[in-house]
């Protein structure tokens, strides 16, 4: 418990959601482990008593996350509703508490898996593993973050935008942006061994996270040899993939399948009707943000947009599917493959993600990643300043 | 092989600890859906668990028996759980029942469920002897493969996460129900 507790405590510092000495978590099995003392544990310790809950976690997130939240939580009545996909399959809403008592964080978690009390930080936690505390945590930074932008650009166009937004949007868009010109080499294909297959996966998984392209334990990698689909485990976290990949053969013919990602059908129909080696699939904030972007000013589908969008949309020459997790008729694996049949090497769901293809190995799959991602943060500061030079104000 | 003269499931306890600890504590006898700690362990939901450790189990195990206890109780089907949780059944509940309640209601709900039938196995003569497994699984390793080694479980071990449990759910060193807890949780006592 003491190891996992540390352990994703510095995960949250290295992957830039909170600051060095800043998370606090804690464990319980019989005793309660902390990672560090701090005056806020005695009245956190109290959330064990009423919760069914076995770690939890309290951090500042760090900037821009923190101006962000603390912007959208200030304005929420008693939650955050963002609409990206974490949000709608595992959070539906994150709730705002206005003080840090151990009464108004209790009252959020009965429901919720979060609570965020603006100026203090965010309150999660998990039921078997301190490493839930760890995905909520980074969802919610991630979920608002998107949440925030697409806002802005609404009311940007809107001309509603207030000084205390602008504020936050300039603070967000001052960070360094970790996207390079140029994209890292990695292992070339084709594959001649199962084990070349699974190093492959190994490094286009850790770069996937290294380069920002997806958050906690979502995204997933997947590599075909023969009539085998390797492919990531569910819940596995792209930068910890040695043991977590699963051989499966594309007639169906076992059962390996059981514990793959979530997404396997979709990898296996993309492999099958692409005829490509190497799918990759990573939650890119802006590709995620512009995909929600829609010029409609009114639709018979709104809030259906994610399952049921009727039109064959593009973002920077990507197509852009409804589709949520999974298979079934509004499925993403029913949804996406046709993208890829069509001759496209990328697809994103509609505020989900990115998918992307390699022939033969994932050199293509990772640069294309990355351009999709730089060209939509570039078209999507670009819609800014153009929504502000419609209005006849100044570009930024 | 059995616990409490209740035939083990087919999954070896020794390749997967909080299950181990799960089927000594279930009060119907060796069950793998009373706590269900597979889907965890194995299933990798709703996340992996490191499978060869007590560390961290006992409250894993009793948390789980408490929303099973809920989930058998909505007479819902536990498969659907590896995709939702108490969160949205919560709301299920609430829309059928028009009883408001939130998942951590259900989880007290199931508490007092799984406490009730520690009560019941008290009388009837159950204690911490029938919190057991078979000797076999502390002294014979099981059948190994893809680079896995499957060894004995450690009884040292076992035994400390079995005392870890009888705290965590309120029980006294002999796995037997308190007056204490059994007020806490509004269960009526009977001396
Ligand atoms: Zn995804």
């Amino acid at each position: 418990m003491e190891r996992l507790i540390r352990k994703y405590a510095d995960k949250l510092v290295s992957h830039g959601l909170a600051a060095p000495g800043e998370p606090l978590l804690a464990g319980l099995d019989s005793e309660i482990v902390w990672n560090r003392p701090d005056k806020r544990t005695a009245l956190l310790a109290t959330l064990f008593d009423t919760l069914s809950i076995n770690s939890l976690l309290f951090a500042r997130p760090a900037q821009p996350y923190a101006a962000i939240i603390d912007y959208l939580a200030a304005r929420a009545d008693e939650a955050i509703f963002p609409i990206d996909c974490e949000s709608r399959t595992f959070f539906h809403d994150l709730p705002v508490a206005r003080e840090f008592s151990a009464k108004t964080i209790a009252a959020a978690l009965r429901r919720r898996k979060s609570v965020t009390i603006p100026g203090e930080g965010i309150v999660t936690f998990g039921a078997v593993s301190p490493e839930q505390a760890f995905v909520t945590f980074s969802s919610v930074c991630f979920a608002c973050y998107v949440k925030f932008h697409l806002d802005y650009l609404r009311d940007a166009r809107a001309g509603t935008l207030t000084p205390e937004q602008r504020a936050v949007f300039e603070l967000a868009a001052a960070m360094p942006n970790p996207l390079p010109e140029t994209p890292p080499a990695v292992r070339r294909g084709p594959f001649t061994s199962d084990s070349a297959v699974l190093e492959a996966i190994w490094e286009a998984g850790r770069l996937t996270v290294e380069y920002h392209m997806v958050d906690s334990f979502f995204g997933n990698v997947s590599c075909r040899r023969g009539d085998t689909l390797f492919i990531t485990q569910t819940g596995s976290s792209l930068d910890e993939l040695p043991g977590r990949i699963d051989g499966c053969p594309m007639d169906g013919s076992s059962c390996a399948g059981l514990t793959a990602s979530s997404e396997l059908k979709a990898h296996h129909e993309i492999a099958l009707r692409s005829g490509c080696t190497a799918v990759l699939h990573g939650h890119p904030k802006f590709s995620v943000i512009l995909s929600m972007d829609c010029p409609k000013a009114h639709c018979d589908r709104e809030g259906e947009c994610h399952i049921k969008c009727p039109e064959i949309r593009s973002v920077c020459g990507v197509p852009v599917v409804p589709g949520e997790v999974g298979a079934g008729q509004f499925g993403l694996a029913t949804t996406l493959p046709p993208v890829f049949a069509s001759g496209h090497t990328a697809g994103i769901v509609y505020g989900h993600g990115l998918f992307t293809t390699g022939a033969v190995d994932f050199s293509d799959a990772f640069a294309t990643m990355l351009s999709v991602e730089r060209n939509c943060r570039e078209e999507y500061f670009r819609r800014v300043a153009q929504a502000g030079l419609d209005r006849g104000e100044a570009a930024r | 092989m059995s616990v409490k003269k209740q035939e083990l499931p087919a999954c070896d306890p020794r390749g997967a600890y909080g299950l181990a600890l799960g089927y000594a504590t279930s009060t119907a006898g060796g069950d793998h859906l009373r706590a269900y700690p597979i889907t965890h362990e194995v299933l990798r939901k709703p996340v992996a668990t490191d499978r060869f450790t007590f560390s961290g189990k006992a409250r894993i195990i009793k948390i789980s028996e408490d929303a099973n206890a809920a989930v058998d109780s909505l007479t819902a089907c536990q498969f659907i759980f590896f995709a939702c949780s108490l969160e949205e059944y919560s709301r299920a509940f609430s829309a059928v029942t028009g009883q408001g309640a939130s998942a951590q209601q259900l989880l007290n709900a199931g508490e007092r469920i799984y406490y009730n039938e520690r009560m019941m196995n008290a009388t009837n003569g159950f204690a911490a002897a029938d919190d057991d497994l078979p000797a076999r699984f502390f002294t014979e390793p099981g059948s190994s493969g893809d680079g896995i080694d499957v060894h004995p479980i450690d009884r040292a071990d076992f035994l400390q996460a079995r005392a870890n449990y009888y705290k965590v759910r309120g029980l006294n060193e002999n796995g037997m129900p308190t007056r204490e807890k059994a007020r806490q949780l509004n269960l009526p006592w009977n001396d």
